[in-house]
C-alpha cells in the first residue's frame, strides 16, 4: 500500500531531505555572500572613482584660473587655500577714482557682499583686491553680452581704470577624515566625496606640483587583496595648471 | 487519505533567486551609472581641451584695428573641429582699447554639453601708448647737456628729416587728436620706472605691459649676446615707405653712423655718435648718449640719464615714434595675461 510505504521510510527520507536542504542552504548562502561582496566591491569602486573624478576635475578647475602663491597655495600638504572664483564682471570705464562701479556680471551664482570680494584688473595690468560692500541688480541683461546682467557694485575702496573684475570667495579644500572637504570662509568643512581616502596630500609648485598636483591612496574594498602584498591602498595622482 | 506535504526547498530557492536578482540588478544599475559618469567626465575633459585648442589658435589671430575695437561686443574669431571630433569656437570681446577677453567654448561630437572658458589678453594700442608718455624723453635720473648738445621740440608734429611729407599723413588725424593741447614737454626727469615696469632681471623700461624681457623676446634676442655689429648695417628701416625695424639687445649698443629707424631696445647704454641718426622709439635700460653730430628723432624712455654732448641733438618727434609703434608686426601679437577665467554658468 502506498500510504504504508511512505510512513515506513520517513526517517531515511527526513535525513536525506535534511542533507539536501543543508547543501542547498550552504550553496545558496555562499552564492549570496559572494554576490553581496561583489556588490559591495562594485559600490566601493564606484565611490572610489567618484572620489577620483571629483578631485581630478574640481581642484585643477579651481586653481587653473588663479596664480600660484597669490590666488592659491598649499598648506601643510593637506589643505589648499584659495580664492574660489565664482564670476566675471566687465567694468564700465571710470577714469576718476570711485567706489561705485557699474558692471556686466556673469557667474555661477549671484554676488553676495557678505562673503565675496573682487579682484580688479587695472589698465596697468595689475590685479588689485577690493571688498564688495554692496550690490544691486540694475537690469536683467547686458547689451551684447549673453547671459550677463548689469549690476552696480559698491567697493570698499575707490579705484579707477578697472577693466574687468573677478568675483571670489575665500575657501579651502582639505584632505581630512577620509574625504575631500570644502570650507567656505570660516565655515565648517563640508564633505564633497565619500570617505574613501586613506591618505593623501596636495602638491604646490615647491613640491613639484607643476604648479598643482595631488596624490591620494584609496582604501581597498572589503576583502580586497593585493597579489604582491604590501600596502592595502590604491594610489592615484594627478595635477593641473 | 491524501497527506499534504510542505516543502521548503522551493521557497528557499525562490527567495535566494530574488535576493540574487536584486543584487545583480543593483550592481548592473551601478555599473551603468558609473559608465555614464565616466563618459560624461571624459566628454567634459575633451570639451575643456577643445576650448583650449580654440583659445590657443585665437591668440595667434591678429587683433582688430583700433576702430573695430568696440567695447564688450563679441567678435567671432574662429570655429572648427578636429579629426577626433573635438568642436571649438572662440570670440573676442574688447574690454578697453588694449585689454580683451577671449571666450572659448568646446564640445565633443555626440555630446550635447559644452565647456566655456576665457583668457584675458592684451594688445598694444599705439594711440594709448603714445598718450602714456609724459614727455618726448622720459628720463629716470638726469639730463646732462655738454658743449652744444641740444633738446628740441620744434618739429614735433612734422616729418623727421629725410622723410617725405606724405610719410606722416596717415597719422595726421591721430596726432592732432592726441596733441590737440600742444606737444608734451621735451623731457621729464626723475620718472620713476615702477617695479611693474621693469621685468625681473632686466633694466629695460616697459612699453605698456610689454616688459623689457618680453620686448627682447619679440625682437628675437633671447640670450645675453650683444648685437652682431653687422646685423644692423648702416641704414635700416623707415623712409620711403619702408617698414620700421625692431632691434633689441640685453647689453649696450653703439650706433656710429648711418641711420636706424624703428624701435630700439637696449638693456645697457645706447650711444649714438658721429653723424648717425636714429628715428623712432628707444627704450634704454642705461644711459642715452648723443655725441658728435648724432641726431635722435622720436621718443625715448631712459632708465638712467640723457647725455647730450658735442652737437648731439634730441628732437622730439611724434610721427617717428608713432610709426615705430604701428609698423612693427612683432608688437601686434597679443600678450596673454590670464588663463582660465570662468565664464560659464551652465
Amino acid at each position: 500500500m502506498r500510504a504504508g510505504w511512505e510512513q515506513g521510510a520517513s526517517v531515511l527520507e527526513a535525513l536525506l531531505a535534511l542533507f539536501l536542504l543543508s547543501l542547498v542552504i550552504q550553496g545558496g548562502w555562499t552564492v549570496f555572500v559572494r554576490s553581496r561582496e561583489a556588490g559591495l566591491k562594485v559600490a566601493h569602486r564606484a565611490e572610489a572613482l567618484e572620489t577620483i573624478r571629483t578631485i581630478a576635475w574640481l581642484l585643477p578647475e579651481e586653481v587653473s584660473g588663479g596664480r600660484a602663491g597669490l590666488d592659491w597655495w598649499v598648506e601643510d600638504g593637506d589643505s589648499l587655500t584659495l580664492r574660489a572664483f565664482r564670476g566675471l564682471a566687465l567694468m564700465e570705464g571710470n577714469p576718476v577714482p570711485t567706489r561705485v562701479v557699474r558692471v556686466c556680471f556673469r557667474g555661477i551664482r549671484t554676488p553676495d557682499p557678505e562673503k565675496d570680494s573682487v579682484l580688479v584688473l587695472g589698465v596697468d595690468g595689475r590685479w588689485r583686491v577690493n571688498d564688495l560692500e554692496d550690490r544691486h541688480r540694475i537690469s536683467f541683461s547686458c547689451p551684447g553680452v549673453e547671459k550677463g546682467w548689469e549690476e552696480e557694485w559698491t567697493l570698499a575702496s575707490a579705484s579707477s581704470g578697472g577693466v574687468l573684475a573677478r568675483l571670489f570667495e575665500r575657501g579651502s579644500y582639505h584632505l581630512a577624515d577620509g574625504a575631500i572637504r570644502y570650507r567656505r570662509g570660516e565655515g565648517g568643512r563640508q564633505p564633497l566625496t565619500p570617505e574613501r581616502i586613506q591618505d593623501g596630500r596636495f602638491l604646490g609648485p615647491e613640491e613639484g606640483g607643476r604648479p598643482f598636483g595631488w596624490e591620494i591612496a584609496l582604501r581597498r574594498p572589503p576583502g580586497g587583496r593585493r597579489a604582491s602584498g604590501g600596502s592595502e591602498a590604491l594610489s592615484w595622482r594627478g595635477g593641473g595648471s | 487519505m491524501m497527506i499534504e506535504r510542505h516543502g521548503m526547498a522551493l521557497p528557499l530557492i525562490l527567495l535566494l533567486l530574488l535576493a540574487l536578482t536584486a543584487f545583480g540588478h543593483g550592481a548592473l544599475l551601478l555599473s551603468r551609472r558609473e559608465l555614464q559618469a565616466t563618459w560624461a567626465f571624459r566628454n567634459l575633459v575633451r570639451a575643456g581641451q577643445a576650448a583650449e585648442i580654440g583659445l590657443r589658435l585665437a591668440l595667434e589671430v591678429t587683433p582688430e584695428r583700433a576702430e573695430d575695437r568696440t567695447p564688450w561686443a563679441a567678435i567671432p574669431l574662429l570655429s572648427g573641429e578636429t579629426d577626433d571630433g573635438l568642436l571649438y569656437g572662440v570670440s573676442r570681446r574688447w574690454l578697453d582699447g588694449e585689454f580683451f577677453l577671449l571666450e572659448g567654448w568646446g564640445g565633443s561630437r555626440g555630446w550635447v554639453g559644452a565647456r566655456r572658458t576665457g583668457w584675458i589678453g592684451w594688445s598694444l594700442f599705439p594711440r594709448v601708448r603714445m598718450r602714456a608718455f609724459l614727455a618726448a624723453a622720459e628720463v629716470g635720473s638726469e639730463l646732462v647737456q655738454e658743449d652744444r648738445g641740444s633738446l628740441e621740440m620744434g618739429e614735433f608734429l612734422r616729418p623727421p628729416e629725410g622723410w617725405s611729407a606724405s610719410e606722416c599723413e596717415a597719422y595726421r588725424s591721430l596726432l592732432d587728436s592726441l596733441f590737440s593741447g600742444g606737444p608734451p614737454p621735451a623731457v621729464a626727469l626723475g620718472v620713476g620706472m615702477e617695479a611693474s615696469q621693469v621685468a625681473p632681471g632686466s633694466s629695460i623700461p616697459s612699453l605698456g605691459l610689454y616688459t623689457g624681457a618680453e620686448l627682447l623676446l619679440r625682437a628675437g634676442k633671447r640670450g645675453q649676446e650683444a648685437f652682431p655689429a653687422s646685423s644692423l648695417g648702416t641704414i635700416r628701416g623707415c623712409p620711403d615707405m619702408g617698414d620700421p625695424v625692431f632691434e633689441g639687445t640685453p647689453g649696450s649698443f653703439t650706433l656710429s653712423g648711418g641711420r636706424l629707424c624703428g624701435l630700439l631696445v637696449t638693456g645697457g647704454d645706447l650711444r649714438i655718435r658721429g653723424d648717425a641718426k636714429f628715428q623712432g622709439l628707444a627704450l634704454v635700460g642705461g644711459n642715452l648718449i648723443l655725441e658728435d653730430q648724432a641726431t635722435f628723432e622720436g621718443f625715448a624712455r631712459v632708465r638712467r640719464s640723457l647725455h647730450l654732448r658735442g652737437k648731439g641733438v634730441f628732437s622730439g618727434s611724434a610721427c617717428a615714434s608713432l610709426r615705430a609703434l604701428t609698423g612693427v608686426p612683432a608688437l601686434e601679437r597679443p600678450l596673454l595675461i590670464q588663463r582660465g577665467v570662468g565664464i560659464d554658468q551652465s
